[in-house]
């Protein structure tokens, strides 16, 4: 009789779905009699089930039952095996990306050891992968930690505090935007049109390439002109105050960073690469001269020939740009057969003279590998900062722009 | 225990501020573009340039040249640079330097002296 009892409460207390909620493909999804969200059309809801990404059980109303195992974010490269890159969906690219600089860290762990004396091969193996998972240290280690380690795609997003909490994420932390009704709860969109701001949240310090892109220069922190007692100057998230210098010339004609770096490049072509520069696929001559294909021989899809003309299909307007090709004279000149175009095209770039650093071990600060705050406060300092012409240098018996750093 | 090193290490890098080039001048009569750092140049003659520093070597951080120098005229490295990358060697500053010197009668391309300017037929006019 009491058990009879109980099973009344909890059939009275237990809602039930109205229906059997099914996907397009005829599979069942009772995540769906409660959750209303929509995360953009290339993952439509009731096309792709909540499941599919988000894992737990779909096939019970039950609450508890239902979100056992789920995630968060199926982004994260921890769960993006069984998640985005399952083999129903984006096959062997979680691999791909695991691989690539931006998960790895590799240049950027290896030229800071290199540079500070601690490693002598420049092509040694690292990754934030493994520095998170051990205590592994040392001088330049803890600088990375400490100061580098924001960005990368294995931080999960939302862990570190501030500013800091919008990076990372693994897939998401470059395919994800808002949701288009900002005062309600919404799903975030998943998008391959990805924003400028996406990559520019970790490319905008070393060589603010993020920053110049849009005209946009962090000088020497004044925070001038001053206006009714406070610092007028327009400020970054992070509190870096930045002044407006002319932008280059394709973010003028609307495009995007991923107008130019291929997916290979930015996601990984497989291949594990110490240095940016081996994984560089993209070059001025790809689109300028007209061939259509990179360095590595991928072919440029939104690059069209026309009646002798260039024309590329920005990748997030559409638009359709002509493409203007080398000056014949200036440009191909063999006087000038040895210079990159950005000798000659970029008038400009930041440099940052007397970088140095300094650890204080009396202090301590949030290590951002392994969350925990340990000894040791590094703080930055530099002699001055300047936006000026490039001083100029030689690399693979090419004319290139050399900065300090 | 105080521990420090110093180390000035120059790499490469394609700024991303893309736009028009440029002007001859620019390159071919500045210190700085050749890696000279801030300061002037004198024509001394004979291929000869003299170069003054705009500025004082870095002293707090015990460096006797200004931080914006890479290498001196001969073509001396002055810091170091990342694995594959150098500064001009001398002739190539040289090289470099020398077109500066005609640049202030054959401006630019424009000129049919420099558009299809043979580098070993001597200038009529300008005196080594």
């Amino acid at each position: 009789m009491l058990a009879m009892f109980a099973a009344l409460i909890q059939e009275l207390r237990f809602k039930r779905a109205d229906k059997v909620y099914t996907l397009a493909s005829g599979r069942v999804d009772m995540c769906l009699a409660c959750h209303k969200e929509a995360p953009g059309k290339a993952h439509a809801r009731g096309v792709v089930g909540c499941a599919d990404c988000h894992l737990g059980d779909p096939l019970t109303v039950e609450k508890k039952r239902a979100h056992r195992g789920m995630v968060k974010n199926p982004g994260d490269l921890r769960v993006a095996d069984q998640t985005c890159g399952r083999p129903e969906c984006h096959p062997g690219y979680a691999e791909r990306v695991k691989k690539s600089l931006m998960a790895t860290n590799r240049g950027i762990i290896t030229t800071l050891r290199y540079y500070w004396g601690e490693i002598e091969d420049f092509h040694a193996e690292a990754s934030v992968e493994t520095l998170m998972k051990t205590d592994e240290t040392s001088p330049a280690l803890d600088y990375f930690r400490k100061l580098c380690g924001t960005c990368h795609l294995w931080l999960p997003k939302e862990k570190l505090p501030g500013f800091l909490k919008k990076k990372g994420g693994g897939c998401v932390a470059c395919h994800l935007i808002p949701g288009k009704n900002k005062d309600k709860k919404v799903h975030s969109i998943l998008t391959r049109k990805i924003p400028l701001e996406n990559c520019v949240r970790c490319h905008n310090r070393s060589g603010r390439i993020g920053l110049s892109y849009q005209g946009l220069y962090e000088d020497e922190q004044y925070g001038a002109p001053i206006e009714e007692g406070e610092f007028a100057a327009e400020e970054l998230e992070d509190g870096r105050f930045v002044a407006r210098i002319p932008p280059d010339v394709h973010f003028k004609a609307g495009m995007v960073c991923v107008d130019c770096h291929t997916q290979n490049e930015t996601m990984g072509d497989g291949k594990a690469y110490a240095h940016f520069e081996e994984s560089l696929e993209i070059t001025c001559e790809a689109c300028h001269e007209g061939t259509g294909r990179t360095r590595k021989g991928t072919l440029l899809t939104n690059l069209k020939v026309k009646d002798g003309k260039i024309y590329w299909q920005a990748k997030l307007s559409g638009k359709e740009l002509e493409v203007k090709r080398p000056d014949p004279v200036a440009c191909r000149h063999p006087v000038h057969r040895r210079l990159t175009c950005e000798s000659c095209h970029d008038q400009r770039v930041p440099q940052c003279f007397g970088c140095h650093v300094r650890r204080d071990p009396r202090e301590k600060q949030l290590d951002k590998l392994s969350f925990k705050e340990t000894p040791g406060l590094w703080e930055e300092f530099r002699s001055y900062m300047r936006v000026e012409v490039p001083t100029l240098g030689v690399r693979e018996d090419k004319v290139v722009i050399l900065v300090p750093g | 225990m105080e521990k420090e090193f110093k180390r000035i290490t120059w790499s490469f890098m394609y700024p991303h501020n893309t736009g028009k080039a440029r002007t001859c001048k620019d390159c071919h009569q500045s210190a700085k573009t050749v890696g000279l750092g801030y300061g002037s140049l004198t024509y001394l003659g004979k291929g000869r340039f003299r170069f003054t520093p705009a500025e004082a070597p870095s002293e707090l951080l015990e460096i006797e040249h200004g931080l914006s120098a890479v290498v001196d005229l001969s073509g001396k490295p002055l810091v170091n640079f990342r694995p594959g990358v150098r500064g001009f060697n001398g002739k190539e500053i040289r090289q470099i330097l020398r077109v500066g010197l005609c640049l202030s009668c054959h401006r630019d391309f424009s000129d049919p002296v420099m558009r299809n300017w043979p580098p070993r037929k001597p200038c009529p006019v300008f005196k080594e």
